[in-house]
């Protein structure tokens, strides 16, 4: 692992293998301890890991280009490319686009993102929550994934975009196959079948936008078609299906992850779950230090437009970069005592989470919005829920999106307080 | 105290409408940040510092304190 002076180059670190998935943090702490860039042969990109540097290269858009955010990460077998290129016909809109085109596009998105405008979703939210959480209260141990922290944050942010609520199972699991395809190592057989899946999951974006078009509802996709009759510089049609293509995915597996890391760590420290229990302020800076801890993004790519030296390691033009937030949010120059779960860490919300600068995460005050809900809720009718002993927790294989894919939880039934 | 924004930087966060409401908004139009007021009464610095550290774009400045 460690680096040989002047040979800084990663031999033993693979972000996609067993060890990493289960413990990423001593690997990537033991990383930015021994050097501020390493190559990665097992990936080909650069792994960036120090908060500053990672700062920096974010706030520098003409040097750091985006456009590698969303590439596969694998090379994929010529069949899946040719189903892609003949199906996908998006456009890169906001996560892999430069400015000054993405300035134009974040510019129409932004104002829909507003913390007052997502404070009105804050009911929806609740009303989601309280349903779900019903459903399960009686039973006293639920895997709290497909009951509660899955389904959330994709009704929520459906719901936003139009999709009807019936179309959600069919989504998510869209979802999954782009996210394979896009930052993991899937192999030929499976690449085949995401890529396929990924170009039913764009058909239906294109389909839904003209819908919209015919007949308006009440949703950010026709809001952002309304934008044209008083805008010249409004978002045209493949624009606005590539949109919603982002922010479909974008929206709801990030939040979910996140639930998910909150939830586990603040239910495997004695005492933790209590203190939110008996004082509900505490969970907004509870979550902002799972951002910090445990962050749902653990990684963000970018792609270097000139040859650049950080930290005084010499890095090619065009060299792939894997900004590992997770090394940067744990980094002791920023963040005293980092290896402390800390939920009333003074400096938590300084975490790169959210990236920063031109790409700062759009949906922000939403995932905090939601995450701090289902925090709140639960902690307010489970005093005593609790993490079921003897389950593994694992992960899935991708280099930048971290949550367990299953959490089972536990309380008694009759402890359980009502919604009053 | 008299404060300075560069709005073509800002990323429409909102900490600054956050640590403070009274000086700080975000637009309803182009979601960049607005001053609410330029000149800010003195009762306001604790929040206004605090906006301006929070700032992650560093577009917000007390040009006179």
């Amino acid at each position: 692992m460690s680096a040989v002076a002047g040979c800084p180059v990663a031999h033993g670190f693979d972000p996609l293998s067993d060890e990493y998935l289960a413990e990423p943090y001593s690997i990537l702490n033991d990383l930015r301890e021994s050097g501020p860039a390493h190559h990665v042969p097992s990936i080909d990109y650069w792994v960036i890991t120090r908060y500053e540097d990672i700062a920096a290269i974010l706030s520098d858009p003409a040097t750091y280009s985006a456009t590698v955010a969303q590439a596969p990460l694998s090379a994929l077998t010529d069949e899946a490319q040719d189903i892609l290129r003949r199906g996908l016909r998006n456009v890169p809109v906001l996560s892999n686009l430069d400015p000054p085109a993405h300035s134009r596009i974040r510019l129409h998105l932004a104002p829909l993102f507003l913390p007052r405008k997502v404070a009105k979703l804050q009911q929806r939210i609740e009303e989601f929550s309280m349903r779900l959480i019903d459903d399960f209260a009686q039973l006293g141990r639920v895997d709290i994934v497909p009951a509660l922290t899955f389904p959330l944050p994709a009704l929520t942010v459906f719901r936003l975009l139009g999709f009807p609520d019936a179309d959600v199972e069919q989504l998510k699991q869209w979802c999954g196959d782009k996210l394979e395809i896009n930052w993991g190592r899937p192999d030929a057989d499976y690449q085949l079948r995401a890529a396929t899946n990924m170009v039913k999951f764009w058909d239906y974006c294109e389909r839904f936008v003209e819908q919209q078009a015919q007949a308006p509802g009440d949703n950010l996709t026709s809001q952002l078609l309304r934008q044209r009759e008083s805008d010249d510089g409004a978002l045209n049609d493949q624009e606005i299906a590539s949109v919603i293509f982002a922010l479909s995915f974008a929206g709801h597996e990030t939040t979910t992850n996140l639930m998910g890391n909150a939830l586990r760590n603040l239910l495997s420290r004695p005492g933790l779950w209590q203190r939110l229990h008996a004082d509900p302020t505490l969970v907004d800076s509870a979550v902002e230090e799972t951002l910090r801890f445990d962050s749902s993004v653990i990684a963000w790519r970018r792609v270097t437009t000139k040859a650049v030296t950080i930290g005084g390691v010499d890095i090619p033009a065009n060299a792939r970069l894997m900004l590992a937030f997770g090394a940067a949010n744990h980094d002791p120059s920023v963040f005293p005592e980092p290896e402390v779960f800390d939920i009333q860490r003074e400096n938590a919300r300084v975490q790169l989470s959210f990236g920063k600068g031109t790409h700062f995460c759009l949906g922000q005050h939403l995932g905090r919005v939601e995450v701090r809900t289902v925090i709140g809720m639960l902690a307010r009718r489970f005093p005593d829920l609790r993490l079921a002993e003897g389950q593994t927790v694992t992960y899935p294989r991708n280099i930048s999106f971290r949550g367990p894919e299953s959490l089972i939880v536990e309380w008694s039934p009759e402890g359980a307080a009502q919604w009053a | 105290m008299t404060l300075s924004i560069d709005r073509a930087g800002c990323t429409s966060c909102g900490d600054c409408a956050l640590a403070a409401p009274e000086v700080f908004d975000l637009d309803d139009d182009d979601a960049k940040v607005i001053l609410l007021l330029a000149h800010p009464p003195e009762s306001a610095r604790v929040a206004v510092e605090q906006a301006i550290r929070d700032c992650p774009a560093g577009v917000l400045a007390m040009v006179e304190t």
